[in-house]
């Protein structure tokens, strides 16, 4: 009720600019920019109460996608449908984007002085995925059947060289199946 | 010459719409679409990229879209397959909000869900061989990934200063 007198007040050029700040100072981008997002719609602004904002969090964290693009996406449209969207998420890539393209550009031009330091970034990214994967394990290898996916899923993705497309709609088609047998 | 810009179109909308579970997960999916499938890059150049996208703001799908689309087909290109990586995340998310608002029993959602949790893990494991040339090629470089591990592990240092450090250090010894 009082929503859709918030929803009234709310301008493009509002959504855009709270968006495209988010996503301006979110270095590494991914689940840092959430708290941020919700910092500026629910707590600076009103925009959405904390139940909404959670609710479509959920639905943001389910589907592909960054989560900044799927979570700017769905506040948009709940603000002002889909020209809310299109602020939000135009917002949200807008600075990643332009910044991504000057590095593009400046690269070919400036690669020789840039390249030192871009090979000593490199090398700890070994370590960054190690370190992921460690803390993610437990929260995503629950049981013996997890981990049994786990295992043929990597095989066939790194030896294989599967396409990680098809692995991840076995896995899709797996959890239906599975769903249907668990509710009859 | 056009081909180029529907073939960016095509192979960044599927690395768009697979990339569950976020950030290092598309990793995989974006070395098979681009330096295996069509070659744009080689497995360094992919490499500098995350670097890149490592200390720089955003998603690192949307980063290596734009960077890959300008390497391939220039402004165009680049704005071609930033949107297509954004466009099936916009719509599936749009839609399972619709839907959520319709039925208010989503477990089938849910299991599907929590069954990809473990290949999306897999996919984030499977990316860790790629880095191991760069990586573990040399002792310094194993001895920093060792360093990194523990800074990681132990201390609140988080990823992005990490590169940074390291990326200084590789200004001061490594030219």
């Amino acid at each position: 009720m009082s929503n859709d007198k918030i929803k009234q007040k709310v301008s493009l050029w509002r959504i855009f600019s709270i968006t495209a700040k988010v996503g301006g100072v979110t270095i590494g981008g991914g689940y840092a920019m959430v708290p941020v997002i919700r910092e500026e719609f629910v707590i600076k602004n009103n925009f959405l109460s904390k139940e909404e904002f959670d609710a479509l969090l959920v639905i943001a964290q389910s589907m592909p996608g960054p989560i900044a693009v799927n979570t700017s996406t769905l506040v948009g449209y709940k603000l002002r449908k889909v020209p809310g969207i299109l602020a939000a998420v135009v917002g949200a890539i807008f600075f990643p984007t332009i910044i991504i393209l000057l590095i593009a550009i400046l690269l070919d031009t400036f690669y020789k002085a840039l390249s030192p330091f871009l090979n000593g970034m490199k090398i700890p990214l070994l370590a960054v995925i190690v370190v992921s994967v460690i803390k993610m394990w437990k929260n995503s290898i629950r049981n013996s059947e997890d981990f049994i996916i786990f295992i043929a899923a990597f095989f066939v993705v790194t030896f294989m060289k599967f396409n990680p497309v098809y692995v991840i709609l076995i896995g899709m088609l797996y959890g239906i199946v599975s769903s249907f047998k668990r509710s009859e | 010459m056009k081909v180029i810009y529907i073939r960016l179109f095509l192979d960044f909308a599927q690395i768009g719409a697979i990339s569950f579970g976020g950030g290092y997960s598309i990793l995989r999916v974006i070395i098979h679409y681009v330096v295996e499938i069509n070659k744009w890059l080689t497995l360094e150049q992919f490499n500098e990229i995350v670097a890149i996208s490592q200390s720089t703001p955003g998603p690192i799908g949307i980063n290596a879209a734009t960077f890959v689309g300008y390497k391939v087909g220039g402004l165009l290109g680049s704005i071609v397959a930033t949107l297509s990586v954004i466009l099936v995340p916009i719509i599936s998310s749009l839609t399972l909000y619709l839907f959520y608002k319709r039925h208010s029993d989503n477990k089938t959602v849910q299991n599907v869900i929590s069954k990809l949790k473990p290949v999306v893990l897999a996919m984030i494991a499977s990316a860790v061989f790629s880095f191991v040339k760069t990586s573990l090629g040399t002792p310094i470089a194993i001895a920093l990934n060792a360093l990194s591990v523990v800074i990681l592990m132990t201390t609140k240092i988080d990823v992005v200063t990490l590169l940074i450090l390291s990326g200084i250090i590789g200004y001061m010894f490594f030219r």
